[in-house]
């Protein structure tokens, strides 16, 4: 049996892990879309840092993929999948037949019909490569405009902070509206924000970017006009569903699974960040979010596809550091 | 063509191959309900000549300013540049609207009248459509419109920000300067009516729209607040509209809900919700609308389904709504147990509209010379729909007034020398559509999208792969050289070994695997992007271009 | 990363302008002031879809071999390119198009068989090319400019040599190629903005990069070649094409004749009246050569005989290497038939030694079979040859007016060399037959005089001695391990000599272009400071081992080296090591 598994996130190298463990005989084709080795994306802003160096970066190396047989295919990326055909294909145009497909592709950052336009000014800020970028010219950098209410708007403050640029954040309502627990975010964030020294412009957006030689002039809708050496600007973060146009999967912000991580499509499994889950507490469909839960979708994953029947159970153990103290994160929408 | 090779045969084919290679070959022209001949036009604006491009759509769909902003746009989708590997769809639906912007112009054609009356019930794009194509005919054409104005959804449907009123306005006097009479404010009431008018006419159309809102049946529906989308896009459109509103919800996933969306936003709106009970995927309104919807801050609720209206004092305070899961077979079904609530002050309903029966107990059925068409014959649809039906049964009334026995397809192959395309042109990016900034979009009457400048609108026609041109090598005169291997620019030239001809007239290259194998070389007019590089590379002179058109002929 | 070294393979079928990109990056590299060397593998077919391959290896320092492995692969065809993965070193990278056209199944695809330490960069190779020129022509200049980016090479370099190559073609090809390097780069630029980057010296001055047989051509012509004739053949045609070219604005000929036979017959010809002479042929060509190579050894007439070896026998590998004419260039002849057999070792030995060989010829009137190979002859490579056009006008030695009065043409002298005269000289009569013959020229079949001629012609080959181009003793000099090779394997094995040297085990090298006749004497005096001899050759006999055995008596290892790729230093440096361990234990 060949299992071919389209990410390889904590969700996708969990899953190629747990179904070589349960079964030595299935054949398992890791995609990844990056040219490095796996690594752990949470720590990415630490690297930027120097809290960490590269080693700690990546949690597996060529000798795990070697020594567990699986065939691990970096810097390339699915461009579709046939379900009625049981194949994918990549973006160099190469199809490929599997037996059993997990998607783990999980999200990025995601910018708007405003923002869109303006794509070739925004620095990004979310793979391995985003930040040796960073890490190359930063020093040249005094001044940094942000926008954008996610997590990892929060987690790039933090780490900006900490290397004291001057930063203006951009918001959209009154207050930051991070994805997380109210009570615990009101006090705590907002906090941070205003102690760090952030220059915070509310009740405002960005709708324009201009490029002036090394510099950037940021527009907002209240005809703001702010001077920058860089943008970092994204609405919001979205899985990476591309690859299932054309398909019948059914899929709303996210791939949406059961219980068994199983989508609408026989042999096809999503897990990770890109997996949507109907959960009945919140009485709302519901993206997970973060490492531990990535990591535990991946495993129930995995023993799926190896022929075991495993159920995830829904629960809520989404933690968010800052400045050292976790913070509960809920959902991602 | 002005480079058609003087002393070169145009032939006229009624093959039913011929036919099909349209079909097949220009999928734009096919996908398009009233088959627009969109290579011919396009090919104009990139030539610089709008009039032309504006004629051909005049005549090919009446109303080339109002589609070329609303139409639904099945041709985008089918567009071969679009196709996997090679780019975005192009821009049709603005390329029209460029033709009618820099080349419209007067459409006066020589009518001979031939005396015979025909009324047409509804002023909609079915209606104005038939009103149109009879005209040309020669017919006295007189229209009933119950309201004040001609138009129907045009005029109180559609938001004045994508369809301006003058635009309008426009397409409608161009129809109406072909003889048309329209009478306003008139309404049928009874069956008498609609047989009295039989008996003026020589034939009677009834164009009446699907103009009620469809309804559904949850508890609170009474509540000050709740309306249907028709009702508040026509009140809206009316400036009758007068309690501010903060919070909407809109239910419904068409065309109507995300106008009633945007209109919610000119109209001081903060919160606006749009919820509907399948995927955003599902929906049948363009991408770029939608993207439009998103920059305006309004926001999507997707597999919900309302379940009553929350109310105080038999005010709206909100929409109770349970989600729903997606079964195999596509169809959703209601998660028990997952009702929440969505605070809204106003409460749109638009879900669907259908066709009013204005004779209560009577159902309305064609016979004799009374037709029917558009919408309310279909079912609610899109204006290119409508005026496609409205062209058909025109053609029927048109059949069975004079001795017409039918209507046959006649395919025009005219050959010609150069197709004008290079190769630089399909790395030319999809130009993107000018728009107001959002600090405008408070005001209901102003257009969002501003319309291609000249420059852009060329560049963007450039981009067109012009399929009507179809490259042939005759294999009786190929000597097998390759020189046009040699200077293909994609992989659109193949060594085959035999020739599939498919029933429906497609032909398949079987390719050769060596050299051996190969009985033909073939041209792929699927991949070919029409550059000529294979004609002048040519030795021999067999490789041949001719340009197919499609007319309709009437048969006497 | 830096890089201070780099191979770079180019991978395709015919068409897809493999060889041309390899030109342009090695004249690039040599402008640059590097040291390079290109090889060029392709299939025999002469027009058709084979695989063909370009390598090209640069550094700062001097290059010797190919060396193992390759940094970067650029595959510009699919499934031909799957088999030179597994000659790219860990960290390498693999460009590939990612614009295929059709689709393509999982075991043809390049991508597929990327292992995860190599860096796979899809770049879209058709696409891009399609935008610079309108064809899928340039996917290789594509390619280039993804390399440079990829690198960190420099930019310029690369630009003004594509400006260079393409000048000729006009300035719309040069902007094409122009921009389609621009794209290449941009690309990846915009794509993998981490790259790794080659350390050059900025200061280094331009080199000039030769082929083996370009420098025999032109080292054959810068010494008075005025006549060549032979038939084309793979690896030895590029010679011909050369001096078809060159020699006419020398007031020299180049024929082309119908087959190897009227070839050597031709230059014999031009021999005889006084012409250095020469042909070019490959091994098949060789064997129908024999005949007259006889009869230049009987009538004693100079000719110079270029052997670019291919794998034989018979038809054989065309396009391949192998060191197969060593016992057919020495042995090949019917009869006592003594012949000077050279090899050179690299371009700048190809020059050089092209002109020993014809002064030798020249002045000892016997045949001279100048072995290149395949690998040696077509490789591109980077030396600084000083060009020597001071050629003494002949080397033939002339008779005295004593001796021209009763004129001999086969008289007997001390060193076996007869004085020669151009034929209708005046005053003499110049007598010449491929029968056994007296002094005079005249056919004589007694015995005594047979004999007394093959000491003559053989008398030559032993006062021969004092003008051959010098041994050298390559390595440390008091290693316990010899080393005797000969021809185009030289630059592995010394490659693979430092690499055992680096691994602690010394060596020393015996380089001696000479085959026959060679200086005894340092032969000997090496052998006798080795306690172990080994002998690297490129053929499965042991051709060179035989003779050396047979002539000084010794005991090599003899390691057969297979004859498909150049080759390994690694390969080498391994067999050394092993061939150390067994002498220590």
């Amino acid at each position: 049996m060949k299992c071919v598994i389209i990410g390889a996130g904590i969700a996708g190298v969990t899953a190629a892990e747990t179904i070589k463990k349960i079964n030595q005989d299935i054949d398992v084709v890791l995609i990844g879309k990056e040219q490095y080795l796996p690594y752990n994306r949470y720590r990415l802003t630490d690297y930027l840092c120097n809290v960490i160096d590269d080693t700690q970066l990546y949690f597996t190396s060529f000798d795990f993929f070697k020594k567990n047989n699986i065939k691990y295919r970096n810097g390339e990326y699915i461009k579709s999948i046939n379900p009625a055909e049981k194949t994918i294909k990549y973006y160099h145009n190469e199809v490929m037949g599997y037996d059993k497909l997990l998607i783990a592709t999980g999200g990025s950052q995601h910018l708007g019909p405003i923002l869109k336009p303006f794509s070739q000014y925004i620095q990004s800020y979310y793979t391995l490569q985003d930040i040796l970028l960073l890490k190359k010219f930063l020093p040249d950098i005094k001044h940094c405009v942000v926008y954008g209410e996610n997590l990892s708007n929060l987690d790039l403050l933090a780490g900006l902070c900490n290397l004291d640029k001057k930063i203006t954040y951009i918001i959209k309502g009154e207050k930051a509206r991070f994805p997380l627990l109210k009570e615990e975010f009101e006090q705590d964030v907002h906090y941070f924000l205003k102690n760090k020294g952030i220059q915070c412009i509310t009740n405002d957006k960005l709708v324009n970017i201009k490029k002036e030689k090394k510099k950037f002039t940021v527009e907002t809708l209240n005809q703001k006009i702010i001077k920058t050496d860089i943008v970092f600007a994204w609405d919001d973060s979205k899985p990476n569903i591309s690859l299932l146009e054309g398909t019948a999967i059914h899929k709303k912000t996210g791939i949406l699974v059961n219980q068994y991580m199983e989508t609408s499509e026989q042999d096809i499994f999503a897990a990770g960040d890109c997996a949507e889950i109907y959960h009945p507490i919140l009485k709302n469909y519901w993206i997970n979010f973060g490492w531990p839960n990535a990591r535990e979708q991946g495993e129930i994953a995995g023993k799926n596809i190896a022929g075991e029947k495993a159920l995830y159970q829904i629960h809520e153990t989404l933690t968010f550091h800052l400045e050292g103290k976790p913070i509960k994160a809920r959902w991602w929408e | 063509m002005n480079n058609q090779t003087p002393g070169v045969k145009i032939e006229k084919s009624t093959d039913i191959l011929d036919r099909k290679w349209i079909d097949i070959n220009i999928p734009c022209r096919a996908a398009c309900p009233i088959m627009t001949d969109v290579p011919g036009y396009i090919k104009a604006i990139s030539e610089g000549d709008y009039e032309t491009a504006y004629m051909i759509n005049r005549q090919d769909n009446v109303l080339p300013s109002i589609l070329g902003r609303i139409c639904s746009r099945p041709c985008e989708a089918a567009c071969r540049h679009g196709w996997d590997g090679l780019g975005d769809p192009l821009a049709i639906c603005f390329l029209k609207r460029s033709a009618a912007d820099f080349g419209l112009r007067e459409f006066a054609p020589v009518i001979k009248p031939n005396h015979k009356k025909v009324c047409i019930i509804g002023a909609g794009p079915a209606g104005l459509t038939s009103a149109n194509d009879l005209a040309l005919k020669g017919y006295d054409v007189t229209i009933l419109e119950q309201f004040e104005e001609a138009g129907g959804m045009l005029r109180f449907g559609i938001p004045r920000f994508r369809l301006p009123r003058d635009i309008v306005e426009n397409d409608i006097k161009s129809i109406l300067d072909l003889g048309v009479k329209i009478k306003t404010n008139t309404r049928i009431e009874s069956a008498a009516f609609i047989k009295e008018l039989q008996k003026q006419n020589d034939a009677v159309i009834l164009a009446g729209g699907c103009m009620l809102p469809k309804k559904l049946d949850i508890p609170g529906l009474d509540s000050k607040g709740v309306t249907w989308g028709l009702d508040f896009m026509m009140d809206a459109n009316r400036d009758r509209l007068l309690s501010p509103m903060q919070k909407v919800v809109v239910v419904g996933g068409g065309f109507t809900s995300v106008d009633c969306t945007r209109m919610a936003h000119r109209l001081g709106a903060k919160d606006i919700t749009l919820t509907f009970l399948f995927t955003r995927d599902d929906m049948t309104v363009g991408e770029h609308e939608l993207d439009d919807m998103e920059a305006e801050g309004i926001e999507f609720v997707f597999l919900v389904s309302p379940a009553g209206i929350e109310s105080e004092n038999g005010r709206v305070t909100g929409v109770k709504f349970v989600r729903n899961f997606i079964q195999k077979d596509k169809s959703i079904k209601t998660i028990p147990g997952s009702e929440f609530v969505i605070e809204a002050d106003t409460v749109v309903f638009a879900i669907g509209q259908e066709e009013e029966k204005f004779l209560p107990g009577e159902k309305l059925t064609a016979k004799d010379n009374f037709f029917i068409t558009g919408d309310f014959r279909t079912g609610a649809s899109t204006v290119i729909q409508a005026a496609a039906d409205g062209r058909k049964i025109a053609r029927q009334v048109h059949q069975k007034l004079s001795n017409i026995k039918e209507y046959q397809d006649v395919i025009t192959i005219t050959p010609v020398k150069e197709t004008g395309r290079v190769r630089d042109y399909d790395f030319i990016p999809l130009q993107p559509m000018d728009k107001i900034p959002l600090t405008e979009r408070s005001q209901k009457e102003k257009e969002v999208d501003t319309g291609f400048p000249r420059e852009k609108s060329v560049s963007e026609a450039k981009r067109c792969y012009l399929c009507h041109f179809n490259f042939q090598i005759d294999i009786d005169r190929c000597i097998y050289c390759l020189a046009c291997i040699d200077v293909m620019p994609v992989d659109c030239i193949k060594m085959a070994k035999d020739i599939h001809i498919t029933d429906d007239g497609n032909m398949y290259p079987v390719p050769a695997e060596n050299w051996e194998q190969v009985q033909a070389i073939v041209i792929d007019n699927n991949k070919c992007i029409r550059c000529g590089n294979c004609v002048r590379a040519c030795p021999v002179d067999c490789i041949s271009i001719s340009q197919y058109t499609l007319d309709i002929i009437e048969k006497i | 990363m830096n890089y201070k070294e780099l191979t770079v393979r180019f991978c395709g079928i015919a068409g897809d302008g493999i060889v041309s990109s390899s030109r342009i990056i090695s004249g690039a590299c040599a402008d640059a002031g590097l040291h390079v060397m290109v090889n060029d593998i392709y299939s025999a077919e002469i027009r058709g879809l084979g695989k063909s391959t370009s390598t090209i290896r640069f550094s700062g320092s001097k290059v010797y071999s190919m060396g193992d492995g390759i940094n970067a692969l650029v595959g510009l065809a699919q499934q031909e390119s799957i088999d030179e993965i597994e000659d790219i070193r860990e960290g390498g990278s693999v460009i590939y198009d990612s614009s295929s056209p059709a689709d393509i199944p999982e075991t043809e695809s390049l991508a597929s068989h990327i292992p995860p330490e190599v860096n796979g960069y899809g770049i879209p190779l058709k696409t891009l090319a399609n935008q610079a020129s309108g064809s899928n022509r340039g996917r290789n200049i594509v390619s280039m400019g993804a390399l440079c980016h990829l690198y960190g090479l420099p930019k310029t370099i690369f630009i003004n040599q594509i400006e260079k190559i393409f000048k000729r073609k006009g300035d719309k090809v040069v902007e094409s190629n122009l921009t389609a390097f621009e794209l290449g780069y941009e690309y990846c630029q915009n794509q993998y903005p981490l790259n790794n980057l080659f350390v050059m010296d900025k200061k280094a001055k331009p080199l000039q990069i030769i082929s083996g047989n370009e420098a025999v051509a032109h080292g054959a012509m810068d010494c008075g070649l005025k006549f060549f004739a032979g038939y084309p053949i793979t690896p030895a045609t590029k010679i011909m094409e050369i001096t078809a070219k060159e020699l006419p604005k020398l007031n020299g000929w180049t024929i082309q004749v119908e087959d190897e036979i009227a070839a050597i017959g031709a230059v014999l010809g031009a021999s005889f009246t006084g012409t250095r002479a020469m042909t070019a042929t490959a091994g098949p060509g060789l064997s129908l050569m024999s005949e007259l190579i006889n009869l230049s050894v009987m009538a004693e007439i100079s000719a110079v005989i270029v052997n670019v070896q291919r794998g034989g026998p018979a038809t054989g590998l065309p396009t391949k290497v192998e060191q197969g004419d060593l016992n057919i260039s020495l042995y090949g002849g019917a009869g006592d038939s003594p012949r000077v057999v050279m090899a050179p070792t690299c371009s700048k030995d190809c020059y050089t030694s092209i002109q020993a060989a014809f002064d030798l010829a020249e002045k000892y009137q016997t045949p001279v079979i100048f072995l290149s190979d395949l690998f040696l002859g077509q490789r591109l490579e980077t030396d600084d040859i000083k060009r020597n056009i001071n050629y003494k006008k002949s080397t033939r030695i002339k008779p005295t007016r004593q001796q021209l009065k009763n004129y001999q043409r086969y008289a007997l002298t001390e060193d076996g060399v007869s004085p020669l005269i151009v034929p209708g000289e005046d005053g003499a009569f110049y007598s010449i037959t491929g029968l056994a013959h007296n002094t005079a020229g005249n056919p004589n079949f007694e015995s005594e005089v047979h004999l007394t001629m093959t000491q003559k012609r053989f008398r030559k080959f032993k006062s021969m001695v004092k003008d051959l181009p010098p041994v050298e003793i390559i390595g440390d000099a008091d290693a316990d391990i010899g080393i005797a090779c000969w021809g185009s394997t030289y630059g592995a094995i010394f490659e693979g000599m430092q690499i055992a040297r680096h691994n602690g085990v010394k060596t020393k090298m015996i380089k001696s272009i000479m085959i026959y006749p060679q200086d005894e004497e340092s032969f000997k005096t090496f052998f006798a400071s080795c306690k172990k001899i080994i002998v690297f050759e490129m053929n499965f006999q042991g051709q060179y081992a035989a003779l050396l055995k047979s002539t000084y008596n010794i005991k090599p290892v003899e390691v057969h080296i297979p004859s498909v790729d150049p080759v390994s230093p690694a390969k080498i440096a391994a067999k050394i090591m092993e061939v150390n361990h067994e002498l220590t234990q």
